[in-house]
């Protein structure tokens, strides 16, 4: 019994030993995936902001999540917050207050994708990132109001009708580009199953789906950037 | 939220802890005398039952990933269930009951959490209750050990001070009335002073400095303000001297520290047979049951990490420690991403109670620190102890988003 009894001391520390330093290298090593819920752009630089945090401050301060060294933004100026309904601006007792579309907000306001936020003169859009529906998940099934593609050069707006769309060199396309580079028939979106589904055409010039080109047929996420050539697109969906 | 492929395996992890329990209950078994031996198995085979129970539910009806900080309580609470069987047989029952109770606890508070609109509606009724509880321990409570915290209740004795420990950090983390614009500290600074001061008039030091130190982290974490919690932080210290210079027997409870060997015999008795045994332990320690710190006075609860050290080995003890310190790092790693600033503050400040309560524990039983009396978190036998631990243990899970998989909060 003294052996079996010697052994099992051995035995249990290595048990233990396996449980806890697994596991503690797990706590240790696992970081919680990063997300981009949203993206406030700036209307004078086109300088992004990504919002990756369910709230996310924003300030002149160091400390703040967004910063800004704008004279007209307090040092904590603001919060934006993602709950189960959306996002919501909240001023944080700023100086020169939070205007939504050119609206000065008294209380903490839903925010949608396209506003205009003013903080203080710092003037930024807000685009909801396609991971926020994860976190939204009620929205996820509802039919799709209204979607669209901007042309982030002229911000000229697509809206996309009916089952299919075209994009192309051809005269007839739905959406027609006119540069030596692009296909005839370069890249289509139908509608299938209540999502616009993109797929590549051509084989001269590569599509892009936020930078990573596209070989077979894709769902589009509101906020998707579409990419020919020098031509960029935004794609936004109201549900 | 995390990656599937790097958490660790529930399944392999939840094999080797059963084993390891086994292991535990065998010799256990065979050591304990006839009568107690079916008091041991039934608290054991019920504990394992229990454990099934939770992690089969949770992954099985919740389709839950990531165990590692129940797989680390459920573990540490072994070590402690079989420390307490072996030196205390008959309170083995007692202890399992202790045990369910917190596990119960900690399952209740992660689903009360899931909203945050509920948790900052309860933060004033919470505080009352907190100090009404304290109040209502200075007033009626026994001295016990050198200190007025315990209640005997119809034979159950409590510590009131453990169960508020769980509502200073939920008040301290819901108490902001306005999403980061409201960063006065005045209610928190009232509270926390009332609940401190309680512990000071109930003589129970250890348990007040863990009660300023978790003060003064989630007091940071909310305002980031360095004056105001540096002015709290004099006038703390001054309060403390003060006492010393006017009430010198409190002094008189620390006079050993920094010198244990030179009252080898009386006040430093704990601290050198601690020393002593652990050392004796070697790195595997020397067998459930076969130690010496188990005839101490309060083997099982102060001295329980030089009884891990003697019975279990150095290995097993570092091990334990470094599961404290992982869970402050998990907690401050998901802190950023949480659903809600409550969150974040309510997990770092639970972890870092946990792993200051821990420090005082081991640094005093080693002489490093005075030894003060506090346990080791989810370790030392104690029923108020474990189910605190276990409800603290809610916060840190809370914080990760993955834990409610529909995520999103309602404000």
């Amino acid at each position: 019994m003294e052996n079996l009894e010697f052994i099992l001391r051995y035995v249990l520390c290595f048990l233990a030993i396996a449980v806890i330093f697994n596991c503690v290298l797990s706590l240790i090593r696992l970081r919680p995936e990063k997300k981009t819920y949203a993206l406030l752009v700036d209307v004078t630089n086109d300088e992004q902001f990504p919002i990756t945090c369910y709230e996310t401050s924003i300030g002149r301060s160091k400390s703040c999540d967004i910063v800004f060294s704008n004279m007209t933004v307090s040092r904590s100026h603001a919060v934006i917050a993602l709950r189960k309904d959306g996002f919501y601006v909240f001023d944080t007792d700023s100086k020169t207050g939070i205007h939504v579309n050119g609206e000065k907000i008294e209380k903490p306001k839903k925010i949608f994708n396209g506003d205009v936020i003013a903080f203080g003169t710092a003037v930024l859009n807000f685009y909801i990132g396609s991971e926020a529906d994860d976190d939204m998940s009620h929205k996820k099934d509802a039919p799709i109001a209204r979607a669209t593609l901007t042309n982030l050069a002229d911000d000229n707006v697509f809206r996309l009708e009916g089952d299919f769309v075209t994009i192309g060199r051809r005269k007839g396309s739905n959406i027609e580009i006119s540069a030596p580079y692009v296909s005839r028939e370069h890249a289509e979106l139908t509608l299938q199953k209540n999502r616009w589904i993109i797929e590549n055409f051509s084989s001269v010039t590569a599509t892009t789906l936020n930078g990573e080109v596209i070989y077979s047929p894709t769902a589009l996420e509101n906020g998707d950037i579409i990419e020919i050539g020098d031509f960029a697109f935004r794609y936004n969906e109201n549900r | 939220m995390l990656k599937k492929t790097r958490n660790v395996n529930l399944y392999i992890m939840l094999f080797i802890i059963t084993l390891f329990q086994l292991v535990c209950l065998f010799t256990l078994l065979f050591k304990a005398e006839d009568e107690h031996r079916l008091n041991i198995f039934v608290s054991f085979a019920l504990y394992i039952l229990v454990e099934y129970l939770y992690f089969i539910g949770t992954r099985l009806i919740l389709k839950r990933n990531g165990f590692e900080v129940e797989l680390i309580a459920f573990l540490l609470t072994s070590v402690g269930l079989t420390i307490t069987a072996s030196v205390y047989p008959e309170a083995t029952m007692k202890q399992f009951i202790a045990v369910v109770i917190g596990i119960m606890g900690f399952v209740a508070l992660q689903w009360f959490m899931r909203e945050l609109k509920p948790c900052i509606a309860l933060r004033i009724p919470v505080a009352v209750i907190a100090v009404g509880l304290m109040a209502f321990a200075v007033v009626f409570a026994e001295y016990t050990n050198g200190a007025r915290n315990w209640i005997y209740i119809g034979g159950i004795s409590v510590q009131p001070s453990e169960l508020v420990k769980v509502a200073f950090v939920f008040v301290g983390a819901a108490s902001l009335e306005k999403l980061q614009s409201n960063k006065s500290l005045t209610k928190f600074i009232v509270f926390a002073f009332a609940c401190v001061g309680a512990l000071f008039l109930m003589h129970d030091f250890g348990t007040a400095l863990i009660f300023f130190f978790t003060f003064v982290v989630i007091s940071f974490m909310r305002s980031g303000d360095v004056r105001t919690i540096l002015i709290v932080c004099t006038v703390a210290l001054m309060g403390g001297l003060l006492i010393l210079l006017f009430r010198p027997y409190v002094a008189n409870r620390f006079a050993a520290y920094g010198h244990v060997w030179e009252y080898f015999d009386t006040s430093g008795y704990q601290q050198t047979r601690t020393m002593i045994y652990s050392a004796s332990g070697g790195l595997f320690g020397v067998g459930i049951g076969n130690g010496h710190l188990r005839e101490v006075f309060a083997s099982t609860e102060d001295l329980v990490f030089g009884v891990v050290c003697e019975e279990f080995g150095m290995i097993m003890a570092g091990a334990i420690l470094l599961s404290y310190v992982a869970l402050l790092v998990y907690s401050i790693r998901h802190a950023k991403y949480a659903r809600s600033t409550f969150y974040a503050i309510s997990a770092c400040g639970a972890s870092a109670l946990m792993l200051f309560q821990a420090a005082l524990n081991v640094f005093g039983v080693n002489d490093l620190l005075p030894l003060t009396g506090v346990t080791l978190p989810f370790v030392s036998r104690g029923g108020s102890s474990i189910i605190c631990c276990w409800m603290l243990l809610a916060f840190i899970k809370a914080v990760d988003r993955s834990t409610y998989r529909y995520g999103g909060v309602r404000q």
